[in-house]
């Protein structure tokens, strides 16, 4: 504080001259405090004018003249201008950027010091006008204490502002509430219900949103259909992407978005996908659902657990599923509401679908048991789930789907059971008419065309029934009927061009009359089927259970148009058929995959590469051509040194770091995209399976990483370090082994532990997956082969000495080498040893690569051997200038090696003969992997390099085996 | 809450209790950034001061039930000093701070006075404070010297009784104003209760429920990264509205209980203002007495007896 000196009244001379003194002061405080406030002003002025006018600009968009020289440029060079022009050309852009640059770089040096200085002008300005208000000539005058009148009246002002603050407060609070009245609240849940209606008729006609697409016909509005495609090339294949759960259940389509829905015994899901991109976009978990766990549903098994078809009314997406659990969700996958109707009893499991309808769903709920009655008919309002009705129904068990007939009287919903086909107003569930003429175990679907109503089932005929007219019995409204012919028992018929098409699942595609019900022609196919078929434009689609894919044309003559073929087999769901980007689109879902068929570019996410060896049987192997030499297209160091093994899915790299972290780089330029730390070093090769990022680490977990966000889905503790990859049966059960001694079975939607094997030592190595078996040798020089499913033991196998190679399996028998340099064939089905090779007896930790008829692996001997699969004698052998631990590769017909050298090798596999290498200049130890057109290598330096695998050279799918 | 947040917390409270807001005087950087710029203070119109006062306890209500909902540190956030403290900060917080600053040169502390949460709760501790600063008891030759030294307008000048007003009228007044608490009270804890929900909309969670049901309902195109990431944890809409509904009744709660306390603060000024008192001599007003001392040093009887100047030139001079 600053304080004037006390005057002292001693020596009027000298109180003078403190006066003097004083009034000095306070002059030059004065003169300081004007000029430093002036400065202030200024400076301050200057600043701020600065700082709008930068707020404008963005240094990262060039200014008109740079662009401009860089399109002349950029023509020059196209024109093929000479030289010295361009030069000079690129001369004048580099001056503009560096001025560029100097300007900005100058002005925040400029602003920076500004800053600094108005802070300093600031302190000076107040120092000096303190000085001043201390210093001021002039005595200060005493206050006169006010009388109590005055008080009184300010006590009364006083008051009465407390009062005005007070009514301000409590003014605002009324109007904010009675504004907020209106508007959204956390407390209502049925907002959209209020604010939106169901979407209208004519948009859904155009999507593909439920069972058989509109209105359950099969048929599509579109005019054209691919039907040329090729799954060995991937001719025609946009993308295939597995399905985390399998389901018999069909796909559907809203705008760009696929649903599928997957089941197991214990699991339940919906998922999106990306109709463009094959991504699967979100997954619902199904399976925790509020309310006592029904029962598990006895099912058959070609139907399994997800056989009823999800649909949507491009609101929100409804699911049912075996157990009576009924999911919506929004359509970008959050849960709207659930519902647990309780496990049907149905001898063959639950598989009618959901059929929206305006502002409800509708749900065929019939079991077998008729004594009481069990059978349902349920509508489910589509916003809530809340039950508007259910009506018992005196039916048996049935597994058609209803559709909605509309009638000069009204719609009608229309279902087929056994003892015949049902209508009921679908605003009340009043029952209007029906017909006695089916039964047995009724599976398909009906169709209705205008006001006719086609019912196709084998053993009791085809039949047409007018709906619409007087109440009566339901022969009266029969149109006509015709039971001399093969029909179907499981797919639905489909109508075009006056025509009622049906398959039967021995392959007797017949085509009756729709008027008359006469038959126009039939066709024996040579294979069976269960999926109904679909028309598109002229072509009729049909679909066989082994992955045949036929197409006729809708005509009164059989013509066969096209033949096409799926490898996924089995398969048993309707394909969807929708337009994306102003092309149509086939979407079929096989027994594990979903395929997107059309034309145009694949979608080079289809490729990818999930596990340490590649593929399930850890096989190294690469279908395809590759021409050497590659070129780098980029390389990246995120961090430290990397000795797991890289995954490349869906344009991303993820690679795992001795610092404990995983990244995931962009596969176009190595960018990276997120990283998450795990507590140890990841030296476990990085597996991705169902959208995750599999990463186990030294710190005993495996963690189960987004495979978009990074996000942490999941973590599975192990009681040691884990350094083996995961491997999976594609079904949901992963496997991976730890230091603790034990293989463990992982359950991959929630990480949850399944079984845990124990071995006698370490598991180091990454498992094999064959036929249903984990196949993995151990530190305790044994071979273990382990059932999937229950995490029992199916065979050990004495190997001599340390493996901490993965098995390669093929074809039965397990190539693996071990610590002691042997390299040994076993069969896993008798046990037996096929040969041993013993080598120069230094360690084998590389994983062997399979081809056709020989083996490769690398050895601490410094050399990759090449070994004939028949007998093991040795075909040649590769000397690098250090230890080969990194596994090699086998694409085509080149052998690709990394080795602790530092080099990358690419090998002749018939003579072993140098193609080419590639100094990186740091030991490699991770092995190289190849997929989507990139070979993806990591050094214990931390580099990642990506070297583009020339396109076209690579054949895409290879690696998708059926 | 660790046990030494706690206590620096609770320290200027309890000192508050014995001594008035000597935080305020000697600890706070921001109550030393603000007096070192006081220049010209003028003296704030009593009835403005009066009304301003009370802002500081709405932002205090605000800031607590942000706070214990778990919304939002409002006074972290919004913290006018924090930029130059830092050297550093977003713009617009930059220039709040400066204008305090400025605004600081003609009236005094203006953060201190009208705004700062923390000061409202230490003013009412200091209001219940065992000491507060009296001066030159007995000596006290009405100079009023201290009252023009004073930069926030705390120092009170004598007062007698019942001055115009009759006796029965300040009973009126007591009365009325003890039938106006319960009304006062009611109405505020109402108000606060039904605000409450509108608070809840800034807790991050309401905010993303709100977000997702606009997205679901059409009512706003596109999703955020916040609703995007909510997706994948498939965590269901239901469960992200139970956890709003309970952050929803703590937000009515706590507004609740805001409510109430504003309500008593004004009821308590009121009574304050609608009661005589006899005061000899001049003394601070312990809730707006930030114990700066400038009193101490203009008055002339305290000067000497402090040791601020030598009490010889003092009695000399008398």
């Amino acid at each position: 504080m600053i304080r004037q000196p006390a005057a002292t009244s001693d020596n009027p001379n000298r109180t003078a001259e403190a006066r003097e003194a004083h009034r000095r002061v306070y002059r030059t405080a004065l003169v300081s405090a004007v000029v430093s406030g002036t400065f202030l002003a200024l400076l301050g002025a200057l600043l701020l004018g600065s700082h709008l006018h930068d707020a404008r600009l963005n240094p990262l968009e060039p200014p008109e003249a740079l662009t401009q020289a860089r399109q002349t440029l950029s023509r020059a060079s196209r024109d093929g201008s000479a030289p010295e022009l361009r030069q000079e050309l690129s001369e004048r852009i580099r001056d503009l950027d560096l001025e560029l640059r100097r300007s900005h770089f100058g002005g925040m040096a400029f602003r920076r010091f500004g800053h600094h200085l108005l802070l300093a002008s600031a302190i000076l300005f107040i120092a000096a006008l303190r000085v001043t208000a201390v210093y001021r000539p002039g005595t200060r005058r005493p206050v006169t204490a006010q009388g109590t009148g005055a008080r009184g009246r300010t006590r009364g002002l006083r008051s009465l502002a407390v009062v005005v603050v007070v009514a301000l407060l409590w003014l605002g609070a009324v109007v904010a509430v009675l504004g907020f009245r209106g508007s959204w609240s956390p407390l209502a849940a049925d907002l959209d219900s209020r604010l939106r209606g169901p979407v209208a008729d004519e948009e859904l006609a155009t999507q593909w949103h439920r069972f058989r697409g509109p209105q359950g016909s099969g048929r599509s509005a579109l005019r054209d259909l691919p039907l040329h495609w090729d799954e060995g090339t991937g001719d025609g294949i946009l993308w295939k992407t597995p399905i985390p759960l399998t389901g018999a259940s069909s796909p559907i389509v809203w705008k760009d978005q696929v649903f599928v829905t997957g089941g197991d015994e214990r699991h339940r899901a919906l998922y999106a996908l990306d109709a463009r991109r094959g991504d699967i976009s979100w997954q619902h978990d199904c399976t925790a659902l509020d309310g006592p766990e029904p029962r598990t549903p006895k099912v058959f098994r070609a139907q399994g657990y997800a056989a009823s078809t999800p649909a949507t009314d491009g609101r929100r997406v409804y699911a049912v599923f075996a157990n009576g659990d009924v999911v919506a969700t929004d359509l970008q996958g959050a849960r709207v509401w659930e519902l647990r109707l309780g496990c049907p009893d149905n001898q063959w499991g639950f598989a009618s679908s959901l059929v929206p309808w305006r502002d409800r769903v509708f749900l065929l709920f019939d079991q077998h048991r008729r004594d009481p009655v069990a059978s349902e008919l349920i509508a489910l309002d589509a916003g809530s789930g809340a039950v508007l009705w259910r009506i018992k129904r005196d039916v048996a068990g049935s597994w058609t789907t209803p559709i909605l007939v509309d009638t000069p009287r009204g719609s009608e919903l229309i279902t087929v059971a056994d003892p015949g086909v049902l209508a009921y107003d679908p605003e009340t569930g009043r029952e209007l008419w029906r017909s006695d003429d089916l039964g047995g175990f009724v599976a398909p679907s009906p169709i209705a065309v205008e006001e006719r109503v086609f019912v196709a089932m084998q053993g009791y005929g085809i039949r047409a029934l007018k709906a619409g007219v007087t109440p009566d019995s339901g022969k009266g409204r029969r149109l006509w009927l015709n039971d001399e012919f093969a029909l179907p028992d499981v797919s639905s018929p489909v109508f075009g061009r006056g025509l009622v098409f049906t398959v039967s699942t021995s392959g007797a595609l017949s085509s009756f009359d729709a008027g008359t019900g006469a038959l126009v022609w039939q066709h024996e196919l040579d294979f069976r089927t269960w999926v109904s078929p679909s028309i598109v434009g002229d072509h009729l689609l049909v679909l066989g259970q082994a992955g045949e894919v036929r197409s006729f044309a809708v005509a009164r003559e059989v013509r066969e148009t096209s033949v096409a073929a799926l490898n996924d087999a089995p398969f048993y769901a309707s394909p969807a058929i929708a337009q994306i980007d102003g092309e149509s689109r086939l979407f079929v879902r096989g027994a594990t995959h979903l395929y997107a068929i059309g034309r145009g570019a694949p979608a080079r996410a289809a490729e990818a590469w999930t596990r340490f060896r590649g593929d399930a049987g850890s096989s190294g192997r690469v279908g395809g051509h590759l021409s050497l030499p590659l070129s780098l297209a980029w390389s990246a160091k995120p961090g430290a040194g990397i000795r797991s093994t890289p995954s490349l899915s869906r344009g991303r790299v993820f690679v795992g770091a001795d610092d404990g972290w995983v990244r995931a780089l962009s596969a176009d330029d190595g960018r990276e995209l997120w990283s998450f730390r795990t507590r140890g070093a990841v030296e476990a090769p990085l597996a991705v399976d169902g959208g995750l990022v599999l990463a186990g680490s030294s710190d005993g977990s495996l963690y189960a990483l987004d495979e978009v966000s990074g996000e942490l889905r999941w973590r599975y503790r192990t009681g040691d370090r884990i350094l083996g990859g995961v491997n999976g049966d594609g079904e949901g059960r992963l496997v991976v082994g730890s230091y603790d001694g034990r293989l463990h079975g992982i359950a991959r939607l929630d990480g949850s532990g399944l079984w845990t094997y124990l071995s006698d030592s370490y598991v180091h190595a990454t498992p094999a997956v064959d036929g249903g078996q984990a196949v993995f040798g151990g530190c305790d020089g044994k071979l273990h082969v382990v059932d999937l499913k229950s995490g029992g033991s199916t065979r050990r196998l004495d190997l001599g000495s340390y493996v901490g190679a993965s098995v390669a399996v093929d074809g039965g028998d397990a190539y693996v080498g071990n610590y002691q340099g042997e390299f040994v064939r076993v069969g896993l089905h008798d046990g037996k040893v096929r040969w041993t090779r013993v080598g120069s007896r230094q360690p084998i930790l590389s994983s062997a690569a399979l081809a056709e008829d020989r083996v490769v692996f690398g050895a601490r001997d410094q050399e990759l051997h090449c070994l004939a699969r028949a007998d093991g004698h040795e075909l040649w052998a590769f000397k690098t200038r250090g230890r080969v631990d990194a596994s090699p590769l086998v694409v085509g017909e080149v052998v690709l090696a990394a080795s602790s050298d530092g080099r990358l090798y690419g090998l002749g596999l018939e003579d072993g003969r140098l193609l080419w290498s590639h100094d990186l200049g740091a030991a490699l130890v991770a092995s190289p992997v190849l997929a989507a057109g990139l070979l993806v290598v990591c050094g214990t330096d931390g580099h990642v390099w990506a070297f583009e695998a020339s396109p076209g050279t690579l054949r895409r799918g290879s690696r998708e085996g059926p | 809450l660790p046990l030494v947040i706690a206590f620096f917390f609770l320290a200027p409270l309890a000192a508050a209790l014995f001594f008035g807001r000597t935080f305020c005087a000697a600890v706070c950087p921001h109550g030393a950034l603000q007096d070192a710029v006081i220049i010209h203070p003028l003296s704030v119109p009593r009835w403005l001061d009066e009304g301003l006062r009370l802002v500081r306890h709405v932002y205090l209500v605000l800031a607590v039930v942000f706070a214990a909902n778990g919304a939002m540190f409002v006074i972290c956030r919004y913290d006018p000093f924090v930029t130059i403290f830092r050297l550093h900060g977003p713009f617009h917080m930059l220039v709040f701070g400066a204008s305090f600053l400025v605004l600081g040169l003609v009236v005094a502390r203006p953060y201190c006075r009208y705004l700062c949460p923390y000061g409202a709760l230490l003013g009412v501790c200091s209001s219940l404070s065992l000491r507060s600063v009296k001066l030159a008891t007995g000596d006290c030759n009405s100079c009023g010297l201290c009252q023009g030294s004073c930069p926030v307008g705390a120092l009170q000048g004598p007062e007698q009784d019942p001055g115009p007003l009759e006796g029965s009228e300040w009973r009126r007044r007591r009365v009325l104003m003890l039938g106006a608490l319960p009304v006062m009270l009611g109405v505020s804890a109402g108000l606060g209760y039904a605000v409450g929900p509108m608070l809840a909309s800034a807790h991050p969670s309401v905010s993303l429920l709100e977000r997702l049901d606009q997205e679901r309902s059409g009512l706003v195109n596109g999703t955020t990264d916040a609703s995007d990431a909510f997706r994948q944890q498939a965590r269901g809409v239901d469960v992200l509205r139970e956890e709003s509904q309970g952050i929803v009744q703590g937000f009515s709660v706590g507004a609740t209980a805001g409510g109430t306390w504003l309500g008593l603060v004004a009821w308590a000024r009121l009574w304050s203002l609608s009661t005589s008192r006899r005061r000899m001599g001049f003394h601070a007003d312990p809730a707006q007495c930030l114990a700066c001392a400038r009193c101490y040093e203009s008055c002339p009887v305290e000067r000497p007896d402090a040791g601020l100047v030598p009490r010889s030139s003092h009695e000399d001079r008398g």
